[in-house]
């Protein structure tokens, strides 16, 4: 299984990021096995901090949480009843008196109800109060996005409500390494932070993951690979899909792509953004979320604020449709290597 | 495991529904309406000293007066909003009583007495009122969104019930510190019916939270009467429906509201596990400044809460029967009424916040997005600062 999954993705994804250490001892770690990891590091340095969802007793739908209970004792890591307006609020609660909160939403998909709890409430907690109170000891981790049968309501990528909302920060990491740095860095975060997490990639994405307590920063976005030509910009699984097309267009294509992992949506590395499309002239932005209203729209508007007499090509956005995440149409429905090169080459020829 | 999931269930082979006023659960009161003590309630009213029932009764007064004056001063369009608490002032104030000092309070928005007990007074509400830049919330929220670290009050917000699964998460954060403290929640009747309320109830219930509900049932959430609100007998049987013991007492009876939360304050840390506490009350005043409340009510039925079964009356009463009335309430309101002008003419003489305040404490520091929007705002106000009152600002 772990073979099958270094197979299917390349080294320049799941392998490490310039701020985590490098030669130090590391495990073979899938992400869901990171993650983990970078829970238990914090409930064994913070002795008050909890970690609690639905069926998090257990170890969670997607075992999480394995081993946690019995590690950390139930007072901390705890089932809640099934309602995620439950889960948000008494995590705000818990974190307004600087309880370290990790909440779970077991899909992102059933954060709706939930929305009112963490848009008018933890991302205003700080502001309404004259700083006299703050959430920001409160995170909240989803699995987020596709994942090959999971249809209208197993599938969707929320981002971009809350990227909307000022007060919120949003993390999305790609892989094993990066996702504990970046888990860690955004539970010690005096901000509430939405952590949403690629589910496509728990089992799949493996790497050696060091075993000491790193962080990864928030609101700095990576290049994971330089280039001259066009800039390409993504985040979590899509980069998957990036990387794919990018190899194939510089093969076919004969040029050379910036490949970049926001990491952070919100607050958003600009000047990475800025700086690589200035250079290349030429962007294409990807998301699974639906195009209309979709995040990329944000960042075409920032690169057009701010790159205009660079560009070489229209802003290209490669996105879901504007549809619900449908199930037996979902190859077709969100950008692919395929639909991702098609960009890339048009954006190219333009 | 079988057995763990089956013990809770019981069998019968009665075919039987069970009535849903079972449960009929009375009003828990110390004195009428006449202030005069009832059988029975000796033990609790004794509870409550005259220095005790001294220092309750002029909480009372001074919420009385500063929703007064500051109803007025609205109406005259000197400040852009007012809720008032009349008729709600013996809960709020035999609550803030019986609490300890480092007990955690999640208010609704109808609470002011528990500010004032706790030393966030009449001055600062006034600043808040005013939203300038002694106001604790930086001028940021409405009128009456009060909030205050150093009395233990979370901050009010406007969005209705959200405070209850949060009093339940910080209940549980206390129990789980070990604090012998609790965290009390305000809601009203109407904000029961809110999806928060059941989220709040049932994880306190289930999470054994040191939490404390009290609910404000003032028969109206703005014209909705209970009778549109609930078909249950009232808001106390939900918790029983929960799991946790409830009790409902008289709110306008500061007697009964002091012994209701100190039993119900030594039952959540002794058992350990949330208590629901329903206030029988009355909104005498409109919802806010916003709403005209004769057009969905009768003038009797406002004439009754404000004339007969009113808090402040009935304890006036009581303290005449005592013997412990040795001051002019009319005096003393006046001086309460003095004070309250002399805070609203400091308050609003006192320029409001910097204008950069405004990009302030949305995050624990400015993102490098917020600090470019502020040099932006910087040199439009350099251009056009007079058409925005910038004098009226602290200079930055």
């Amino acid at each position: 299984m772990q073979r099958a999954a270094t197979r299917k993705f390349s080294s320049l994804l799941f392998g490490t990021s310039p701020e985590a250490p490098s030669g130090v001892p590391a495990t073979r770690r899938t992400m869901l096995q990171s993650i983990s990891n970078a829970i238990d590091i914090t409930l064994t340095k913070d002795k008050t901090a909890c970690l609690f969802g639905e069926d998090i007793a257990f170890g969670g739908v997607f075992r999480v949480a394995e081993g946690l209970r019995q590690k950390h004792g139930e007072n901390r890591v705890f089932n809640t009843p099934l309602c995620e307006q439950g889960i948000a609020g008494f995590a705000i609660g818990l974190s307004a008196i600087g309880i370290t909160t990790i909440a779970e939403i077991q899909f992102a998909d059933y954060i709706f109800p939930a929305f009112d709890q963490i848009v008018n409430e933890a991302a205003k907690y700080r502001y309404r109060s004259g700083g006299q109170f703050n959430v920001g000891s409160l995170l909240i981790r989803a699995p987020y996005g596709a994942v090959d049968h999971g249809a209208l309501y197993h599938s969707q990528s929320p981002e971009a409500y809350f990227a909307h909302t000022p007060g919120l920060k949003v993390v999305i990491p790609r892989g094993p390494i990066q996702a504990k740095g970046l888990l860690l860095a955004s539970i010690r975060d005096q901000n509430p932070v939405l952590f949403f997490e690629p589910k496509m990639l728990y089992r799949s994405a493996v790497a050696d993951v060091p075993n000491e307590d790193y962080e990864i920063p928030l609101g700095k976005a990576e290049i994971l690979k330089e280039g001259k030509d066009i800039t390409l910009i993504g985040y979590g699984l899509q980069l998957v899909h990036m990387e794919k097309a990018m190899i194939r267009a510089e093969k076919e294509l004969k040029i050379s792509c910036e490949l970049i992992d926001l990491r952070t949506i919100s607050p958003l590395d600009r000047e990475t953004i800025i700086d690589s499309v200035k250079k290349t002239g030429r962007v294409l932005i990807a998301h699974e979320a639906p195009k209309f209203g979709g995040f990329a729209g944000e960042i075409a508007t920032i690169i057009n604020e701010n790159c205009f007499l660079h560009l070489e090509a229209p802003i290209h956005r490669v996105c879901g449709w504007d549809t619900p995440f449908p199930l037996v149409f979902e190859k077709m429905y969100y950008p692919d290597e395929h639909r991702i090169f098609e960009g890339i080459k048009s954006t190219i020829n333009f | 495991m079988l057995s763990h999931i089956r013990r809770c269930f019981s069998f019968s082979q009665k075919l039987t529904f069970t009535d849903p006023n079972a449960l009929k659960i009375p009003t828990f009161r110390c004195i009428d309406e006449n202030g005069l003590p009832l059988k029975g309630a000796e033990v609790y009213i004794d509870a409550v000293s005259k220095s005790l029932l001294m220092d309750i009764y002029k909480t009372m007064v001074e919420v009385r007066e500063f929703d007064t004056i500051f109803y007025d001063l609205q109406r005259q369009g000197k400040v852009s909003f007012y809720m008032q608490n009349t008729g709600e002032e013996g809960l709020q104030a035999g609550t803030a009583a019986a609490l300890d000092k480092d007990d955690w309070i999640c208010p609704q928005y109808r609470e002011l007495g528990l500010f004032f007990w706790r030393g966030f007074d009449i001055q600062l509400a006034s600043h808040q009122m005013y939203g300038n830049k002694l106001d604790l919330g930086e001028g940021k929220q409405m009128p009456v969104h009060y909030g205050c670290n150093a009395a233990k009050i979370q901050h009010v917000s406007s969005p209705l019930a959200t405070q209850i699964p949060q009093a339940a998460g910080l209940g549980y954060g206390l129990k789980i510190r070990g604090e012998q403290n609790i965290c009390v929640c305000f809601y009203g009747e109407g904000a029961a019916s809110e999806g928060d309320a059941h989220a709040g109830l049932n994880f306190a219930a289930t999470t054994k939270a040191h939490t404390l509900f009290v609910c404000r049932n003032n028969k109206y959430a703005i014209s909705t009467p209970i009778t549109d609100q609930f078909a249950s007998d009232g808001i106390a049987p939900r918790g029983v429906g929960y799991g946790m013991p409830s009790i409902r007492a008289d709110g306008n009876d500061v007697f009964a509201a002091y012994n209701a939360v100190k039993e119900s304050r030594k039952l959540v840390l002794s058992t350990p596990g949330p208590v629901l506490l329903e206030f029988m009350t009355y909104r005498v005043g409109h919802h806010s400044t916003s709403d005209d409340s004769t057009r969905y009510r009768t003038k009797e039925e406002i004439e009754f809460y404000k004339n007969v079964d009113n808090p402040i009356l009935r304890t006036e009463k009581f303290m005449m029967h005592a013997g412990w009335l040795d001051f002019d309430p009319v005096q003393y309101a006046k001086d309460v009424r003095e004070r309250v002008l002399k805070a609203k003419t400091v308050a609003e003489h006192i320029e409001f916040p910097k204008w950069t305040v405004m990009f302030s404490n949305v995050y624990d520091k400015l993102t490098p997005e917020l600090e470019r929007q502020q040099e932006e705002m910087k040199k439009h106000l350099e251009k056009y600062g007079d058409k925005y009152h910038i004098e009226k600002h602290e200079a930055v």
